[in-house]
């Protein structure tokens, strides 16, 4: 059986989720290891969370937030975008995976778009290959049976 | 108890006699190049032949750590919703094996025996010295921050050793104190000590021993009412400079705080006892957020006080063997030989 | 060394000043610097009275910011209130305190995120010539117990029981002392010696542009044996000034981000989380490093922040008190520059001017 990649999306319940509920409604093969964090502005993605599912084991973490035209909190997110750029020109720095979590600030899309992006995110993160920096992992222990 | 004299040769063919049977430790001084560490931090695991040194005072890291382990898996579950062992909490295998702690100071050797006086009804804690050997060195050097006599100890003591080797011109005498030392020289030959050479051991023991100050000291704290030692004024200056941070807690071989938690991890789970710092204001916190410890002045007073005060207030000694790693590691310099100083000078003042 | 050397002019009029603001009024407090125990190490003290002014000291060992103080001193000396009152309107005690180059970046930021008021603080502003790590004179005398050491105004003497020797002062300087480019304080009310000129340095992101060089697993590799060696005492946190959350990260326990104990990859999260969150901010004191136990280099990481913080957004930390805060105040204008690619921009496209016009700018956090 071949490997598929756990990827986790925080997405804009405003600006993208629409996507989202328009791929689940279209039946599309958005692949069952795909879990979706809706949150109600993108700008509420912390640093935290990024790095929890990362800890967590997922493969690949894409944040896909809106445009700042449409966006009804848009300072906010621009704030966001600028730190989120520096996180992951960090993890780059100290030796994870380029690629591994993804950003994408782009327009309002409908569900095609989405699915298309998660689709193409997923391919790449297929190549890379399963996550084991910075993922969390118990040692095997001996028990008293 | 046998003395013996022995060439640093013939150590090193000990050493390897011991390497197979037991796992032997020794201070690691450099990084290690990877994160995996097998044993405790600050110690390696050397193979037969493999060089080693001892470094001059307190090797960096204390012996705590192989009895008290960060962290110490306790139990070990699972959650996973098929896992035949669902909801059961198993206990990890312990190993009976005895492990060798090769090149333990004196003052680390007094503070495994003064941590076995609140551990002494825990059975981790008390596991693990019954299989760790602890080979010591005593020391020919003081350095400036080392203060063992005044705590009552000494550069020359062995309480609490296993072995003790004590350095000589040509060799080093080695005195074996306990049944684990008698298991690891056993089937040696060994030459036994000249009485000159036990003339020098004896001598040096008599030169540097714990000084007057110890006892005194001790005995004037343990008289003085808490509430004048609480009060001191000198506790608002060091609660300002202290910034709380657990560098002093966690490098000194007689702190033993620790909380429990479950980690979790995608549906396994285990059981942890972790080290914890009366410094973090965590420490402290109540369920209900109240924090009777809520300043960093009440903070850092409390970690004095419970080295100088509630624990010789109850077990008898000091809970400090004068190592002197906090004084040198401290990012504000707070020096625990001024505390005392300063604590017993307010007991004189009346 | 007979003559005064220049720290011990420093000392002097330190000392004569605090004196002065004291005995006038002026100040409740000022935080400053005591001798320490041992050699290479200094106390932070704040004095409140007269005889303690003789205890301050200046010289080439004090590496801690002492910025991380000043909320709390300012906290210490203001009129007792009930918590359920409105802060009492009186103007409030002020507190001085000593600042070379970066901790007054540091006062400019606390000021930027409104945690001190510029009204309440006396800034002594002190030209740094570079402070001396103390890692560094250890590690050239390996083994040896180091029982003194004298500062002259460009070599140290060390003495130990069975050697003296003389050794280059900025050989041994810290290495974000070595790369400063602005050591003379930004904000003085107070001045206190010779103005230090500005550095001009062409690489001042010479070790993280070495690193950046290795490839992602030569990384990983030396970010894992880099940090495998930390035990969690958070003294790089503690002694941080831009670090002052009532509850970090890693003591949240609802949800429980890290876990507690020495796990690599716990450790690794903590200290990747905790320089992120100086993005912007860190002023390279350097004070994480130096107060390190365990010696860990995590300085590497706060200056990668500062170089893209620089080269994305063009901005230098604590530089300026009126200026906006990089990551959380900007003008909307700037968005499309960078919204259009994750890529980096050209250069001139990159620099973010700050606008001057309030109700264009947002703030949050």
């Amino acid at each position: 059986m071949s490997w598929e990649p756990g990827i986790v999306v925080f997405c804009c319940s405003e600006c993208r989720c629409t996507g989202v509920e328009e791929a689940a409604g279209s039946n599309c093969k958005a692949p069952c290891n795909v879990r979706i964090v809706r949150v109600p502005c993108a700008s509420l993605i912390s640093e935290y969370m990024i790095m929890s599912a990362l800890r967590s084991g997922a493969d690949g973490i894409l944040v896909a937030g809106g445009s700042f035209d449409d966006c009804h909190s848009a300072g906010e997110k621009v704030g966001d975008h600028r730190r989120f750029v520096l996180l992951e020109n960090l993890l780059e720095f100290i030796g994870v995976e380029p690629g591994r979590v993804h950003l994408s600030w782009e327009s309002a899309s409908p569900g095609d778009q989405l699915r298309v992006l998660i689709e193409n995110f997923t391919e790449e993160v297929k190549a890379l290959g399963p996550a084991s920096k910075l993922v969390k992992q118990l040692e095997p222990v001996q028990v008293v049976e | 108890m046998q003395t013996w004299m022995i060439s640093p040769v013939e150590l090193d063919g000990l050493i390897q006699q011991w390497q197979k049977s037991y796992a032997v430790y020794v201070p690691a001084l450099s990084k290690p190049a990877t994160a995996a560490t097998d044993c405790a931090p600050g110690w390696r695991r050397i193979n037969a032949g493999e060089p080693w040194t001892l470094p001059v005072g307190p090797t960096p890291a204390s012996v705590k750590s192989f009895y008290f382990p960060q962290p110490e898996i306790l139990m070990t579950f699972h959650l996973e919703e098929n896992h035949p062992d669902k909801g059961v909490m198993r206990e990890p295998l312990k190993s009976h094996e005895m492990q060798v702690v090769l090149g333990v100071r004196p003052c680390d050797a007094a503070s495994v025996l003064l941590n076995q006086l609140p551990f002494t009804e825990d059975p981790l804690f008390m596991a693990k010295c019954q299989r760790t050997a602890l080979v010591g060195f005593t020391c020919t050097t003081r350095l400036s921050t080392c203060f063992c006599t005044e705590m009552g100890g000494s550069p020359h003591h062995c309480a609490g050793l296993d072995l003790a080797l004590s350095p000589l011109q040509n060799g080093f005498l080695l005195e074996v104190l306990s049944e684990k030392g008698e298991t690891l020289v056993a089937g040696c030959k060994l030459v036994p000590a000249s009485e000159s050479d036990l003339a020098v051991l004896a001598d040096r023991r008599q030169g540097q021993g714990a000084t007057s100050s110890y006892s005194s000291q001790l005995e004037v704290l343990k008289a003085c009412a808490l509430s004048r030692l609480y009060d001191a004024p000198m506790w608002q200056e060091l609660g300002e400079a202290c910034i709380n941070c657990g560098a002093c807690t966690f490098i000194c071989p007689t702190c033993f705080c620790f909380d429990m938690q479950d980690e979790v991890v995608q549906g396994q789970g285990r059981r942890i006892r972790y080290w914890d710092s009366c410094m973090f204001p965590l420490y402290s916190q109540h369920t209900s957020g109240h924090n009777p410890r809520g300043k960093k002045l009440q903070r850092t007073r409390n970690r004095f006080l419970h080295k100088l005060k509630y624990f010789p207030d109850r077990f008898g000694p000091f809970s400090c063997v004068g190592c002197g790693r906090c004084i040198g590691d401290c990012p504000v310099n707070i020096d625990i030989r001024e505390v005392l100083n300063d604590l017993v000078r307010r007991t004189e003042l009346e | 060394m007979n003559m005064a050397t220049i720290n011990d002019q420093i000392t002097d009029e330190i000392r004569k000043e605090a004196r002065r603001l004291l005995k006038t009024g002026e100040v409740a407090a000022l935080i400053g610097y005591a001798a320490g125990s041992l050699p290479m190490t200094v106390k932070p003290l704040v004095v409140r009275c007269l005889e303690d002014c003789e205890r301050l000291v200046w010289n080439t060992f004090c590496v801690l910011n002492l910025a991380t103080y000043l909320p709390e001193v300012l906290s210490s000396v203001e009129t007792p209130y009930d918590p359920r009152d409105p802060r009492p309107e009186e103007p409030q005690a002020k507190v001085a305190i000593l600042a070379t180059g970066c901790w007054s970046r540091n006062i400019v930021i606390q000021i930027q995120e409104k945690r001190v008021d510029r009204e309440r603080v006396v800034v002594i502003g002190v030209g740094s010539r570079g402070m001396v790590s103390r890692a560094k004179v250890k590690a050239l005398f390996p083994e040896k117990d180091i029982l003194t050491v004298d500062e002259g105004d460009h070599e140290l003497v060390v003495h130990g029981a069975d050697f003296t020797e003389t050794i280059n002062r900025w050989a041994v300087v810290r290495d974000n002392c070595q790369t400063c480019a602005h050591p003379d304080p930004v904000l003085v009310d107070i001045r206190i010696g010779e103005p230090v000129s500005e550095r001009k340095n062409p690489h001042p992101f010479q070790q993280v542009e070495l690193l950046e060089q290795r490839s992602s697993e030569e990384r990983w590799a030396w970010f894992t044996a880099e940090f495998s060696t930390c035990i969690r005492c958070y003294a790089c946190r503690n002694v941080c000034p831009l670090c002052y959350c009532p509850t970090c990260f890693v003591d949240d326990a609802r949800p429980q981000w890290l876990g507690k104990s020495l796990d690599a990859v716990d450790t690794g999260l903590f200290h990747v989380l905790r320089a992120f969150h100086c993005a912007g901010r860190c002023t390279d004191c350097g004070a994480c490093e130096s107060v390190c136990p365990m010696g860990i280099n995590m300085r590497m990481l706060t200056k990668k922040l500062n170089k893209d913080v620089r080269d994305l957004y063009g901005i230098e930390a604590g530089m300026e008190p009126e200026a906006p805060l990089p990551l959380t105040t900007f003008p909307l204008a700037s968005v499309e520059f960078i919204v259009a690619d994750l890529a980096p921009l050209p250069a001139a496209a990159r620099i973010v001017q700050p606008s001057s016009e309030g109700d264009e700018s947002c703030k949050h956090g």
